[in-house]
């Protein structure tokens, strides 16, 4: 076993206060007897089973045990992927999603044991399915004290055809640079975050969720939600079109290359330094508009449309970029630095 | 050994060890090898305990790029060395005794 397999599953036997005191006495014990000349996995032979270490634990210190007992029974899985991957389909229920960085060059899918008989994986030309069964179910009593489970997509860094990610009731998360040509993300109650995806077509949907994309580098982006906040930063986007119901639109510090659309009501939409060197449209109700915009005033032809609220746009429309903003009972406003 | 006896000594030992300078785990358990039965992963739970019992205190200095966790003894863990080596007195005696009865019932 290598140092950082020890350590996560005896992470996962310890009771959450004292998992941290442990995990960094047993880290540095292990880079001390590493440094003596022992190899990683013989150090970690050294030093017993897990398993082995918690019973010790409880017996000498008399700590948590009960708790110790309920988190034992959480075991994870990791299933790797025979073949190489390049698309994958992952449709799970009540389930948080978070991609992580293969510790190899295989695709691993993490998730607590019991769900084993829970989903059906399977793989098949090089696309790695996920699936719930048709007959769902959940057990009432969980075995474990957590509320939303998580299944752990580790990806080696190679390009994608296609990866799809589908959940209810939990985030999806992407803290990892990943390279697609199409990128789909679906969740109903979750939030999803994704960061340094460079991808040819995003799809994200979130009902209740917001939608956050940080350093995304895109040709098509669909963004829809109905009850959060859409956020786009340090990105560069060719097409972008987001609709949003009552939330909150912000950009910031990106770029779309074509003809921007911005859909929302009851919220506001906010561009912060950003660039639209084709214009576009943005449509609000019950919210205002705020723009601070990269260019010249000059080029734009903005048009501001808004029932009871003001408009600060500056007095030309005589520009080339055609920009049609329209809101109501909200102001607009719009600068260029 | 009885469980009891054994954490008394086992505690004695590693308060032992940090006499000399403060320490760190895996020179601990290097020091107390072939002295008494103690391992990197049985140590653990003494250290808690000492801590938790106030007879020493845990500092963390860097080392090679990384924070190497130093134990130091405390005035506490000095009196209960103390304490410990006055109940061995107690027991040498108690030994001596038994051991020249015990030799006793052989001669006779």
């Amino acid at each position: 076993m290598k140092k950082h397999e020890f350590l996560r599953e005896l992470e996962q036997l310890l009771p959450r206060e004292s998992a941290e005191n442990t995990i960094s006495y047993f880290s540095e014990m292990i880079d001390d007897m590493m440094e003596d000349g022992i190899p990683e996995e013989a150090a970690v032979a050294q030093l017993g089973e897990p398993q082995k270490i918690v019973a010790g634990l409880i017996e000498e210190t008399g700590e948590a045990a009960a708790d110790i007992k309920q988190r034992r029974r959480i075991r994870k899985v990791d299933y790797a992927a025979k073949g190489d991957i390049v698309s994958l389909h992952i449709h799970t229920v009540n389930r948080e999603i978070a991609l992580t960085q293969s510790p190899d060059d295989r695709v691993h899918l993490r998730y607590e044991e019991w769900e084993t008989e829970y989903h059906t994986i399977t793989e098949q030309n090089g696309t790695l399915k996920l699936e719930p069964p048709k007959k769902r179910y959940e057990p009432i009593f969980r075995p474990y004290p957590q509320p939303n489970p998580k299944l752990e997509i580790a990806l080696p860094e190679t390009a994608y055809e296609t990866i799809h990610l589908q959940t209810t009731n939990g985030a999806i998360r992407s803290p990892i640079a990943v390279t697609a040509k199409q990128f789909g993300v679906q969740s109903t109650n979750g939030v999803i975050r994704l960061e340094q995806l460079t991808t040819g077509q995003l799809d994200a949907k979130s009902a209740n969720g917001a939608i956050r994309c940080f350093h995304l580098k895109a040709e098509e982006v669909t963004l829809t939600t109905s009850n959060g906040a859409i956020r786009l930063a340090d990105s560069t986007v060719d097409y972008l079109k987001a609709t949003n119901a009552n939330g909150r639109i912000r950009l910031d510090q990106s770029e779309i290359k074509e003809p921007i659309r911005l859909i929302t009501s009851n919220a506001g939409v906010f561009l912060n330094d950003c660039s639209l060197p084709k214009g576009g449209k943005i449509v609000n109700s019950n919210g205002p508009i705020q723009l601070t915009l990269k260019g010249r005033r000059e080029d734009y032809r903005i048009g501001a449309h808004t029932i009871n609220g003001k408009t600060q746009v500056g007095e030309n429309t005589t520009g080339k970029i055609s920009l049609q903003l329209t809101t109501c009972n909200a102001g607009i406003s719009a600068q260029f630095a | 050994m009885d469980k009891q006896l054994k954490h008394g000594i086992t505690d004695a030992c590693v308060l032992a060890a940090l006499c000399r300078r403060d320490s760190y785990g895996y020179r601990i358990v290097q020091e107390l090898e072939g002295k008494i039965e103690i391992s990197q992963s049985t140590l653990y739970p003494v250290l808690r305990r000492l801590e938790e019992s106030g007879c020493l205190t845990v500092f963390s200095i860097e080392h090679s790029g990384r924070l190497r966790k130093y134990y130091h003894i405390t005035p506490v863990g000095i009196k209960k060395l103390d304490q410990f080596l006055e109940e061995w007195e107690l027991v040498m005696k108690m030994y001596d005794f038994i051991k020249e009865e015990r030799a006793v019932y052989e001669e006779a």
